[in-house]
């Protein structure tokens, strides 16, 4: 792996992503890979996973050695071959007490009865009693605060020897103790949502990215590299490293470590969007996008009944992106992964499986915002066309467990200007691609979201379309263009939303419908 | 009588018939196990104490579940609950003609501890609760039907009894949504139906 790839990785992982465009390459064609993204990920997750284009089996899931070296000890039984129950829970209860003890103990309250950390069995009996309600905190602390959380109670399991659906408990179980034993607030249903499911997701590919850093068959200082760069990117799985002395010993790798097909597309580029109005040109914010857009395993090539055996992550920042004081950097995080699937048919000119997807994302800038925890069937096909051309489409449906988007009549007092609520929704591709490169992409995906959260009487139909070229310019490097239009049309129930802090715009309106076209062109490299 | 009915079915009622449970243990471990079946039908009695700021309406409910469980490997079942809670109204309540009920419709994940003998396992449930409501607290009132998030944890045992069938005694801690709009201050504590409930079932399992 190019140590510069795993620099620009830990960084990524740590919030100061590079890149932006997913793309193909002529070294990849030759090698008959395919990558079926698009150059619109700026503003949409791919539309279609990529991956090899041979036709194999699942490979067998077996601890395997990529390269064996003298001195790698094959008779050695990983740590997170056996399950370690107790140093999971130990784990759990750590990662519970260390953000409850610095709000308790080292963070200064201006006013101390603001301090929810001061629980006790009062606050306790109060949560068990009155139980559950949805938050009021800003997008950021609830769409990757919490996920973030959740991944590390997740991966107190998942490095100590369990499985994903194994491991998936304890990140609900770890969620729901700090919930109702760990602030004074009642439980925040959302965060439940948020740390345990999404956690879930965005955990697993934590898990799979480290395993894809570190490599226990190496030595030296490549080794002392890829042990850091594996435990920035989960710090859980550095921490059972260290204390089981796995760190320094030279051993078989997981088969986490060796997917069918890995893929880092770095990308930098320009955007344009139109945060307020379908004014592209003249009323518009441009802003400098990097991205880092991964891509591991392939449901077409390998292992599609594992959970996230084939998922992508893409991350970006956005300068500037501060659209309000609660926004950082962050742009867009999300994690979709496979959780199974099965293959409906498979010949030399066409494949067609039907998957079930967990998906999670975090989109924030300056024209929308929006968040969703949701489980996903896909129906993914691949056609031969011709010698040169392939096509490659998804059609599926989306069941939105928990969805944020901005409420136009709401701000909460911590900070939340946006409804949260299930829905459901779908999602279109069709990607053309000629000698590995995915030369035309286009993209609908959209859905409802029916507000749960106070206030509740609204609800939201958000679409979001595009169509995105990309031309190769050299064996790795590709350049992009994505055309895309964001609108979302909410109905408020009149008579309601009146009284709503900060007050509706004059006059108030039930029905409101916004557009934000958006307009990206990128350099995208492929780096692995 | 409605209090009377309330305490026969109480914490100690339950408590009793949990250890008069255990204590026939021993003898009755047979080979009916969750290694033995593919799946299980149960039928279960519950009753609810109920917490929070409706218990002085609604101090307590009766009802119960059929639930369709399938093992996979390692103690691991998924269930598929569909029940009734019918709630008792205080005495005390005014306005009289107050009415609380809902129609359960949950699943999750039970783990069993082991599969042999005395099966004690842990579960969470979540779903959708379909709900009816006639409530007057006087800053608040509310007749409807609505369906809202169901949400259950607990832990109990199955006591194979003979052949394909079973005991089964559970410990559970509600949370359901009672209206979504209970996050509210004006609402505080009237947003969700929370309590203990208890149940007692029969199990049959299928393999």
């Amino acid at each position: 792996m190019p140590r510069l790839f795993l620099f620009l990785l830990v960084l990524a992982m740590t919030g100061t992503a590079f890149g932006q465009l997913p793309v193909g390459s002529k070294q990849l064609a030759r090698q008959s890979v395919r990558l079926l993204a698009t150059g619109f990920e700026g503003e949409m997750a791919a539309p279609v996973r990529p991956g090899p284009m041979e036709l194999r089996e699942p490979e067998a899931s077996v601890i395997t050695l990529r390269s064996p070296q003298e001195g790698v000890d094959l008779s050695y039984i990983p740590h997170e071959a056996n399950r370690h129950f107790g140093l999971a829970v130990a784990e759990v209860a750590i990662l519970e007490f260390i953000p409850w003890a610095l709000a308790r103990y080292v963070r200064t309250w201006e006013h101390p009865e603001d301090n929810w950390a001061r629980v006790d069995a009062d606050t306790w009996w109060n949560n068990l009693s009155k139980a559950w309600e949805y938050d009021g905190d800003n997008f950021l602390t609830n769409q990757f605060a919490h996920p973030y959380h959740g991944a590390l109670f997740f991966n107190a399991a998942r490095t100590n020897g369990y499985s994903f659906w194994e491991s998936y408990p304890f990140s609900l179980a770890g969620s729901a103790l700090w919930e109702f034993f760990g602030e004074t607030f009642r439980p925040a249903f959302n965060d439940w949502v948020a740390t345990g499911t999404t956690g879930a997701f965005f955990g697993e590919g934590l898990y799979r990215v480290s395993s894809l850093i570190t490599d226990n068959t190496a030595t030296g200082s490549e080794r002392v590299w890829r042990e850091i760069g594996g435990a920035l990117v989960n710090p859980v799985r550095g921490f059972n490293r260290l204390i089981t002395g796995e760190t320094g010993k030279q051993f078989a790798n997981l088969p986490e470590h060796d997917p069918s097909s890995f893929y880092p597309v770095l990308s930098a580029g320009v955007r344009r969007l139109d945060a307020d109005g379908t004014n592209l040109a003249k009323d518009a914010v441009t802003q400098a996008v990097v991205s880092l857009d991964m891509y591991y395993g392939s449901v077409f090539s390998g292992d599609y009944k594992t959970p996230f055996s084939s998922f992508q992550m893409n991350i970006a920042v956005a300068f500037p992106n501060r659209v309000k004081d609660s926004t950082g950097v962050l742009n867009r995080l999300t994690v979709h992964g496979v959780l199974h699937g099965w293959k409906l048919s498979k010949s030399e000119n066409a494949s067609h499986y039907l998957v079930v997807d967990g998906l999670y994302d975090y989109w924030s800038n300056p024209a929308f915002e929006f968040g969703q925890t949701s489980v996903a069937p896909d129906w993914l096909s691949r056609y031969r066309l011709s010698e040169t051309w392939d096509l490659e489409t998804k059609i599926g449906l989306r069941a939105i467990l928990m969805g944020g988007t901005p409420s136009d009549y709401y701000l909460d007092v911590e900070g939340r200007d946006y409804d949260f609520g299930p829905g459901v929704g779908s999602r279109v591709a069709a990607s053309f691609i000629a000698a590995g490169w995915p030369v035309l992409t286009l993209v609908y995906t959209g859905g409802w979201i029916w507000t749960q959260s106070n206030p509740s009487k609204s609800k939201h139909n958000f679409h979001l379309g595009g169509v995105g070229f990309r031309y190769p310019l050299s064996e790795r490097l590709s350049a992009g263009l994505t055309l895309a239009m964001y609108w979302r049309e909410s109905f408020y129930e009149r008579g309601y939303y009146e009284s709503i802090s900060p007050g509706p715009p004059q006059p108030f309106d039930d029905h409101i419908a916004r557009k934000n076209p958006i307009a990206q062109l990128t350099l995208s490299y492929v780096a692995w | 009588m409605k209090s009377a009915i309330g305490n026969l079915m109480g914490v100690s009622a339950i408590t009793v018939v949990i250890l008069l449970l255990t204590a026939i243990l021993p003898s009755s471990a047979r080979s009916q196990s969750g290694s033995d079946l593919s799946s299980f039908i149960s039928v279960e009695g519950t009753y609810t104490r109920s917490l929070g700021n409706l218990s002085p309406i609604f101090p307590s409910a009766a009802g119960g579940y059929v639930s369709y469980g399938h093992y996979f490997p390692e103690q691991i079942v998924a269930m598929l609950k569909v029940g009734y809670s019918g709630y008792e109204v205080s005495d005390n309540a005014t306005p009289s003609g107050q009415k609380l009920s809902a129609v359960h419709l949950l699943a999750g994940p039970r783990y069993y501890f082991t599969t042999n003998g005395l099966m004690p396992f842990l579960f969470l449930n979540v779903g959708l609760n379909f709900v009816t409501t006639k409530i007057d607290v006087g800053y608040f009132q509310s007749d409807r039907t609505s369906t809202q998030f169901g949400w259950q944890v607990g832990f109990g045992a199955t006591l194979p009894i003979t052949g394909p069938i079973g005991l089964e005694v559970q410990a559970k801690y509600n949370a359901h949504f009672l209206y979504h709009e209970g996050s509210t201050e004006g609402l505080e504590g009237l947003g969700n139906m929370t309590g203990f409930e208890y149940g007692l079932g029969v199990t049959w399992g299928l393999r």
